[in-house]
């Protein structure tokens, strides 16, 4: 499959877009059951995913806690606001700085997530909206220090629609 | 709007992000754009109006013609961003891909028993 694909349609929304080569279904589990997201969604190398909690309705709560080889900790947590079956989740999302001693402001941004499958390949639309302006710069100043491994892109890769 | 900002809204357009990818192999003046895009002299001008306030582009003052530049470091901001979050989550992908896998063929096997 094609890596995943990240745009800007706003200045306040972040768009992350991938294909799987699996059946809505199988994704859909894979996004919804505790034991299998902890699987994938570990985040960075050297990071696991001890707390996973879901409550896959509307108004249903999760929770979702990371910790790190060497101690380190955050998370996520956060209110379902529309769950249509294999096709939608709507969450808000606050983050736990946990031990990092960073925030990430006050207002939950909002998570819209889309699945639609087309002759078993499903494509999954990730839309990440910041609650205000200082929300997504902290959320920017938090990736920028995380010490990723930040390779310079191509332009075009980048700015390819 | 701080210029990050605006950076951002700027690259939500795109014909802005063309102008960019074109701009990447060097500096072109507003009717070799007007050309390039076939689009009107004042739609061109609108748009890089947008990205030389939020700072992805300059105008030079010498030249009559003020020629367009890319300013690679403020977009080096955003894309380095952009290619952070990237890397996030295509590692999670690539797990993803890999559990997906993996049910796919315990699905087969469920209904071969």
């Amino acid at each position: 499959m094609k890596p995943a694909e990240v745009s800007t349609p706003s200045d306040r929304e972040v768009l992350v877009t991938r294909s799987f080569d699996a059946p809505v279904n199988l994704v859909w589990q894979a996004y919804t059951e505790p034991a299998l997201m902890r699987r994938w969604l570990t985040a960075m190398p050297g990071w696991s995913m001890p707390v996973c909690e879901m409550a896959v309705h509307v108004g249903g709560k999760y929770r979702w806690g990371w910790q790190s080889e060497n101690g380190q900790e955050f998370g996520f947590m956060g209110e379902m606001l529309e769950v249509v079956l294999h096709s939608k989740i709507v969450h808000t999302q606050h983050f736990d700085p946990g031990n990092l001693g960073e925030s990430m402001g006050g207002e939950p941004s909002v998570i819209t997530v889309t699945f639609h499958e087309t002759n078993g390949i499903t494509h999954v639309a990730t839309s990440i909206k910041y609650a205000s302006k200082s929300d997504r710069d902290a959320a920017m100043s938090t990736g920028m220090t995380d010490g990723m491994e930040m390779s310079y892109q191509s332009l075009d890769e980048v700015l390819a629609n | 709007m701080n210029q990050l900002d605006q950076a951002f809204a700027a690259l939500a357009d795109p014909t802005r992000r063309g102008i960019l990818v074109h701009l990447a192999s060097g500096e072109a003046s507003v009717s070799a754009l007007v050309r390039l895009f076939a689009l009107t002299q004042p739609t061109i001008s609108s748009h890089l109006k947008v990205l030389e306030s939020s700072g992805l582009i300059s105008r030079s003052r010498v030249a009559q013609s003020r020629p367009c530049k890319l300013e690679m470091e403020q977009l080096k901001a955003v894309t380095d961003w952009l290619e952070n979050v990237q890397e996030i989550w295509e590692g999670n992908y690539k797990r993803l891909d890999a559990l997906l896998a993996e049910l796919k063929q315990s699905q087969k096997e469920e209904r071969n028993k």
